[in-house]
């Protein structure tokens, strides 16, 4: 029994990881974007139910250190929010230059950054 | 054309957060929730190291990508004025906290209660605490449980567009930021970019300041010159 639960946790950690690598990331992001995922309606960072976590763990199955890369900033990192303490369960903090392979212009999401380029 | 921009020079910040200080008291600062913090860190090799001061509040990016996100999911809380402002309407807020994981500067701040400045002290509150809520600018009516940020004190600038006075932002102490006014050091200068004879259009021009983090493109209002190189 301890052997199986063990084995299911390991699992559990190290699946995701393999699933976003083995996932075609553009075509979960389309279907996303079309409706044909249900990734809930609560606009969140809520683990489990906001559509934030939903979209990125959950469906994408980024694991967590892909985001969440490490428990401190680099000293020379520039950020107003650097001295807060991660907040509760948080697996650490999170530096935005992970977002901008999806997120630029030309991206497989939603374009936040280097916009100008398309309008 | 009008665009307001802050020049924050690092070769002459000493840390003293006086504009840290300033912001807190003239934009109701609530704990948890700072428009402006200082980030430091070592610079050099040792032994010639220093500490680096760096100033940090809203960008008011040109093309700010919590708007983006705000607006992408419906909400349209985050507006950019004509005069490149960028503002949080707190009655439309959701408190999803999308705009806090977008912004590569980390600058929006959830609200998670209204506090005093003082909280261990509930008698203290200061003058502009003793302010009615419905008396104070609609950027200083906070609300628990939204987003707030660096306004670039628009209270004073609206102000100063009412009053027909303008040309008077960035000299006139009632219609510029309180942070940039405060600077002992003179480390930051406001005013209108577009006018080649403003003083932060000159300073920006002769000091080579330049925004940071412009891998994202998101075109920052905010300039800095830069102790110990780019970042």
């Amino acid at each position: 029994m301890t052997k199986i639960l063990f084995f299911l946790t390991v699992a559990a950690v190290v699946m995701p990881a393999f699933a976003a690598d083995s996932l075609d990331l553009s075509e979960v992001a389309k279907d996303i974007q079309k409706g044909k995922v249900d990734v809930g309606t609560e606009y969140s960072m809520s683990f489990g139910t906001g559509r934030f976590h939903n979209i990125h763990a959950n469906t994408l199955g980024l694991n967590c250190e892909s985001c969440h890369g490490g428990t401190e900033y680099q000293p020379d990192f520039i950020l107003l929010r650097k001295y807060e303490d991660d907040t509760s369960g948080s697996p650490g903090k999170v530096d935005q230059s992970s977002c901008l392979g999806c997120h630029t212009a030309g991206g497989i999401a939603t374009t936040l950054y280097n916009g100008r380029a398309t309008k | 054309m009008t665009r307001y921009v802050r020049l924050i020079d690092t070769e002459r910040c000493m840390g003293c957060r006086a504009c840290v200080a300033a912001c807190y008291t003239e934009n109701y600062f609530t704990p948890d929730a700072p428009w402006n913090v200082v980030v430091e860190h070592e610079i050099g090799t040792y032994p010639n190291t220093q500490l680096a001061f760096i100033p940090v509040n809203c960008m008011h990016c040109e093309d700010p990508p919590c708007m983006t996100v705000c607006d992408e999911i419906g909400v349209h809380a985050i507006t950019k004025n004509e005069f490149g402002v960028v503002l949080i309407d707190y009655d439309k807020c959701i408190g999803c906290k999308y705009c806090v994981a977008a912004c590569p500067y980390g600058v929006p701040q959830y609200n998670e209660s209204l506090k005093q400045l003082y909280p261990e002290a509930e008698a203290a509150t200061t003058p502009y605490e003793q302010v009615d809520y419905a008396d104070r600018h609609p950027t200083h009516q906070k609300k628990a449980k939204v987003v707030e940020k660096c306004t670039m004190c628009w209270h004073k600038l609206e102000a100063a567009m009412e009053a027909g006075k303008a040309d008077r932002i960035g000299k006139d102490p009632e219609y510029t930021p309180s942070c940039d006014l405060v600077c002992p050091v003179q480390a930051r200068i406001f005013g209108d970019i577009d006018d080649p004879n403003s003083e932060v259009a000159k300073q920006i021009g002769a000091k080579k300041a330049a925004q940071i983090k412009k891998e994202y493109g998101t075109r920052p209002q905010v300039y800095y010159v830069l102790e110990g190189g780019d970042f």
